[in-house]
């Protein structure tokens, strides 16, 4: 069974996916083999799942062939803990996706196809890349099916979300890529061999003060898409986006800037901790403004991907393990509350809370699972999000006080936008004869929620087969990232040193990249 | 040890099952009930089970961990579904269990015939597994996931009948107050965690002091904070009233006898924690005797029968508070269980009451307003009698289940702090007032309503007064479990029964039995003097009370202190104003708006410079020549010879 190359397949398959819908023709043909396709990937998964072996710290299934070797790149990847439950929940969400949103798609249905497909694609490449140069290019190739599928959701606002989002991204990118060749740069200065292998790049000893910079292209990559307040923007009018990118992002902080900067994170933590903090509480009051469903949704996103944020950059283990918990835990609760609402809004063609109301009696079944989809974004203990939320709490709560006060006020403000919400769609009066006929769930629909009710459900009530697949890796990041801090030259480690050499780090890094010239 | 009570996970577990089958597997609204009274039954008989077993211990062996399976490890933070069998537990899943089982079947009667009984029971059923986790488990967090679980429940059966937008209201209301204590239990649990390293209360009780002393107040007052949000005491007491709008039985259950003491329960179970700090004790206890003077002081003016009830049961949970505060967590306890005999009882009796005037009043009358009421008690026989019955115990009169336990409480006031004692006496002469207030205009002196009206009230079947009947006899005789040491040695079973959870605490001082007795006589006069007091007005319709009392005094008490008006003003509405701002002003125009400004200025830069691509070969020659240029200075920095 590991004889079979399972990563190279899960990221390849949607491509070879991508490929046959081109022949297929007729939207029901081009669902089935989306579905199908995304289904298949879900089973390859499975395999690769349970072959895991939680207790070991380094990645799995490695695959590696040598592929620009004048430049020191392969294809090299690989999955460790994080990774896997990452990709996993990628894994489940599409082939749910997909089926979700079977008849919400109706136009350009075998473009979405495609272009969902290559999206999961360059997603798990970005999960099981070892190689920095390819995580790269997988990071980058996300943007061409993400910038069609904005086009294909055609909200009224789209053109301009995609170009706030583009402008965001184009600037992230070249941060990043600019990082990315400077670090490759760092390790043949050091060891006189190019190489973008990440394991390698995690032993380079980076001076301080460059490192403080590198730290922040990467942060500036990741925070436009997690997003992180005030990059925020373009959330609102690409919601569909959202909760895969704060996968993404979260992975990039976790993968990329936590084991390479770790002298930089000393500084840069706790800036990051209370910008996530306060991005939590601004969030969550402006979903309190909203009375548009899906910007409400949005806008609790970004509230939620404070928490993720603030569970990474606890840099301890209860942080990381509750980010990693919430990430999966927000794909489920975020995309099924938005799902849902897609539902509805096929139905009555409106994101308008106060077009609806007194629906309790006339879709029973949409509003049970509504319900449990809002608590369970509202951290309802024995749902999944608790589960991270708490554990966030207990990270920072050790290194920051006060960060995780203010953070946990987030746990009030959810409450309140939540089940206003709720209050305004379902609850209340029946009042607007055009809701009275809606339609409840269908089988399909109800099948896709449900699947993604029992998964909330199931990590909630027992969320340790997650944190165990994890563990190991996550002990190995710390390791890593603390046994650097240590051996890193003697005097940066204070915070007075470090803010007086800044001016310095800008130096020498205009000075590497003369030398590059 | 540990498998002699591993069936206990079956106890929460019934419920939930019903709750699951009732969602799941049955449309039929008859069964429904059947399903819901059969799974508490159930786990009633398992908890009865339990209570034997542990009796048939010694006496220090009587505390029992039973873990189910580990739930949350990463690292150094472990915790486990795990349950907690010693006598305080149980003593409140027999309350839990005894009263809901009584408040279930009661619930056939008077929501039988609602269209959507299925979802009600279900709903139920769910509440007893919360409720049932919340006090079985054996750490802060499984507390956490009942005490939210129960919220949840309240949430849903306040807003049972949604379609009324102030129930759909008044639900939100409660949760989102109710989150604004558990973000303080939240804040207490993480500190707890830092200090004591562990969240199950074995471990966290057993950290040597001088580890916690600095966070101890803080850890103390933080959960308090969490006890008052769950148990409605002042400042966050607003939701209770208003949780009224719930299906009475659920107020019975949820808002008397179990959730709302779940606050009592805590602060109970924390008591080795709450005793290492004096200033959360006295802010418990100061907490706990001005919300029972408070809350007494408006019910005495409310016509709504619920809403004085819920008054009531705010003011009976401060005495709970009290007694917890001076340090005797055993009367706290013992009123708690005392108090969900009668409390429950009153408000079946009260929904027995509606029940019949909503199909007896004429349109457009409110069934809930004692001035639609009088002279029920030849009409109503059975729910008089134990109304009465339950109006007397909570009136503290002897022997009633309301007098031992109040008196208890007294006690403790008494000998530690004599000022709140006080306040907790002039409290019982209210609570007697307005609850005798209640029994005369509901059944007392002559009908207000007309003669058709009269003529359809009739005495509620038989499913919902035997209930009434077995709690009547409960609050009558209830009380004997803890007799007072006055009366006779050795017969507070009640007290020997907790004495090895509240071990650890320091021996209370206690007054001589003359000065016990005396204490007696004064509580029993006051009550007496209520009692005449709620006579002469509302039987004798005397009106001395309107030419003494100040109009002022009487507003203030109507309209309840103007609490919620002030928390509109100074919370509600500058929030709604800072999300409006920040939604319109700071994200909208600030930061989106600049940024549109910075991509509509790359756009329009882009088609300023589109205007370069000519299409000319030599334009773009001469313009490379050109750059080619500047790069050779740049670079060289050399201008020619």
């Amino acid at each position: 069974m590991t004889d079979l190359p399972l990563l190279s397949l899960i990221i390849w398959l949607p491509v070879l996916g991508a490929i046959l819908l081109l022949f297929v023709k007729g939207d029901v043909a081009a669902r089935w083999v989306g579905f199908g396709v995304t289904a298949l990937v879900f089973i390859l998964f499975a395999v690769c799942f349970g072959a895991f072996k939680s207790h070991i710290g380094d990645p799995q299934f490695v695959e590696r062939i040598p592929w620009i070797e004048t430049l020191g790149v392969s294809y090299y990847v690989g999955a460790d803990g994080i990774s896997i439950l990452l990709a996993g929940i990628t894994a489940l969400m599409w082939p749910l996706a997909l089926l979700g949103t079977w008849t919400i798609v109706t136009v350009r249905v075998r473009a979405y196809q495609v272009f969902m497909l290559l999206m999961q694609t360059t997603l798990m490449g970005v999960f099981f890349s070892l190689d920095l140069f390819q995580f790269f290019l997988f990071w980058e190739g996300m943007l061409i099916p993400m910038y069609f599928l904005i086009g294909i959701w055609g909200y009224e606002r789209s053109s301009m979300a995609a170009l706030k989002f583009f402008l965001f991204a184009i600037f992230g990118s070249l941060l990043m890529l600019a990082a990315v060749i400077t670090l490759a740069f760092l390790y043949h200065q050091a060891h006189g061999v190019l190489t973008f292998e990440m394991a390698a790049l995690y032993q380079l000893a980076i001076p301080p003060e460059v490192q403080f910079w590198l730290a922040l292209a990467f942060i500036a990559a990741f925070a436009v898409k997690v997003p992180m307040v005030p990059f925020h923007t373009w959330l609102p009018d690409a919601i569909v986006l959202a909760v895969v990118l704060v996968k993404m992002a979260a992975y990039g902080f976790i993968r990329l800037t936590l084991p390479m900067f770790p002298d930089a994170l000393a500084e840069l933590a706790p800036l990051m901790c209370g910008a996530a903090a306060a991005g939590i509480v601004y969030g969550a009051l402006i979903a309190l403004a909203q009375s548009d469903i899906r910007r409400m949704i949005a806008y609790s996103t970004i509230s939620h991907a404070g928490f993720v944020v603030l569970g990474v950059f606890a840099l301890n283990q209860h942080g990381i393990q509750g980010a990693v918990v919430h990430i999966v835990s927000l794909a489920l609760s975020t995309g099924g509350l938005f799902l849902a609402a897609m539902m509805l809004v096929q139905r009555r063609n409106t994101w308008d809370m106060e077009a609806y109301g007194g629906l309790w009696h006339t879709i029973p079944v949409f509003s049970a699972f509504l319900l449990i989809f809002s608590l369970a974004s509202v951290g309802l203990p024995g749902l999944s999000n608790f589960v991270g939320e708490f554990l966030i709490l207990v990270g920072v709560f050790q290194q920051h006080a006060a960060i995780a006060v203010v953070a946990a006020t987030g746990v009030i403000l959810a409450a309140v936008y939540m089940l206003r919400m709720y209050r305004k769609v379902i609850f209340g009066p029946l009042t607007r004869d055009e809701n009275r006929g809606i339609k409840d769930l269908s089988f399909r629909e109800t099948a896709v929620l449900a699947c993604m009710t029992l998964f909330i459900i199931g990590i909630g009530v027992y969320p340790n087969p997650v944190l165990r697949t994890m563990e190991a890796s996550v002990q190995k990041l710390l390791v890593q990232t603390h046994r650097l801090a240590e051996t890193a030259p003697a005097g940066t480690s204070g915070t007075s040193t470090e803010a007086a050499s800044r001016p310095v780090g800008l130096d020498a890094t205009r000075g590497i990249s003369q030398d590059n010239r | 040890m540990t498998e002699s009570f591993s069936y206990v996970w079956l106890i929460p577990f019934l419920p939930l099952l019903g709750a699951f089958i009732n969602v799941f597997c049955n449309r039929n609204p008859r069964v429904s009930g059947m399903i819901a009274c059969a799974a508490v039954a159930t786990s009633f008989l398992l908890v009865l089970a339990v209570f034997f077993q542990l009796i048939g211990l010694p006496a220090g062996e009587r505390s029992v961990d039973v873990v189910v399976y580990s739930w949350i490890t990463t690292g150094t933070f472990a915790v486990d579904v795990a349950f907690l069998i010693d006598p305080l537990s149980t003593v409140m899943m027999l309350v839990v269990t005894g009263v809901g089982l009584l408040i279930h079947v009661y619930s056939i009667g008077y929501m039988g015939k609602d269209t959507c009984c299925v979802r009600y029971f279900s709903y139920l059923n769910l509440f007893m597994f919360a409720m049932l986790i919340l006090v079985m488990g054996n750490n802060f967090l499984l507390m956490f996931v009942g005490w939210e679980g129960v919220g949840l429940c309240s949430y849903l059966l306040i807003g049972f009948w949604c379609e009324r937008q102030s129930a759909a209201n008044a639900g939100m209301k409660a949760f989102v107050v109710n989150r604004v204590g558990d973000f303080a239990f939240i804040l207490g649990l993480l500190l707890i965690f830092l200090y004591a390293g562990s969240l199950t209360y074995a471990d966290v009780f057993a950290v040597d002091p001088n580890v916690l002393a600095p966070v101890i107040t803080a850890i103390t007052l933080l959960l308090f904070i969490g006890a008052m949000g769950k148990s409605a005491q002042v400042p966050l007491h607003v939701w209770l009233p208003d949780a009224m709008e719930g299906p009475t039985p659920v107020s019975a259950l949820i808002h008397a006898a179990t959730m709302v003491t779940a606050g009592v329960y805590m602060v109970a179970r924390c008591h080795a924690l709450f005793a290492q700090s004096a200033t959360a004790m006295t802010a418990v206890a100061v907490v706990g005797a001005f919300t029972a003077i408070f809350a007494a002081y408006i019910a005495m003016t409310q016509y709504d029968i619920k809403r004085v009830l819920a008054y009531s049961t705010v003011s009976q949970l401060g005495y709970m508070f009290l007694a917890c505060g001076v340090g005797y967590f055993t009367a706290g306890i013992f009123h708690l269980v005392t108090h969900a005999f009668f409390k429950a009882l009153l408000f079946m009796g009260a929904g027995s009451v509606i029940h019949a005037l909503e199909h007896a009043l004429e349109k457009g009358k409110d069934p809930q307003d004692l001035r639609n009421m009088g002279g029920l008690s030849s009409l109503m026989p059975v729910t008089y009698k134990s109304m009465l019955l339950a109006t007397l115990a909570i009136a503290g009169i002897a022997p009633f289940a309301g007098f031992f336990s109040k008196d208890l409480i007294l006690l403790g006031a008494f000998v530690n702090a004599p000022v709140l004692w006080v306040v907790a006496l002039a409290t019982a002469v209210m609570t007697a007032f307005y609850m005798f207030r209640l029994l005369f205009m509901t059944f007392g002196g002559k009908t207000r309503m007309n003669p058709p009206e009269t003529e359809k009230v009739h005495e509620s079947s038989r499913v919902i007064t035997i209930p009434l009947v077995l709690l009547a006899i409960l609050s009558t005789v209830g009380g004997f479990i803890g007799i007072p040491h006055v009366f006779a040695k050795g017969m507070d079973r009640f007290g020997g029964f907790l004495a090895p959870v509240f071990s650890g605490l320091p021996e209370a001082p206690v007054p001589s039995s003359s000065v016990e007795l005396a204490l007696m006589v004064l509580t029993l006069l006051l009550a007496a003097a209520g009692i005449w007091g709620a006579y002469t007005v509302y039987i004798r319709g005397n009106t001395v009370f309107d030419r003494l009392v100040p109009r002022a005094l009487y507003t203030l008490s109507l309209r309840k202190f103007y609490v919620d008006e002030v928390y509109d003003a100074l919370i509600v509405g500058p929030i709604r104003k800072i999300a409006w701002g920040f939604s319109r002003i700071v994200d909208a125009l600030i930061i989106d708006g600049g940024l549109t400004l910075a991509a509509l200025t790359v756009r329009s830069v882009g088609n300023v410079i589109r205007y370069s691509q000519t299409g000319v070969v030599q334009h773009y020659a001469l313009i490379m020549v050109i750059g080619a240029l500047v790069v050779i200075v740049y670079v060289t920095g050399y201008l020619g010879p």
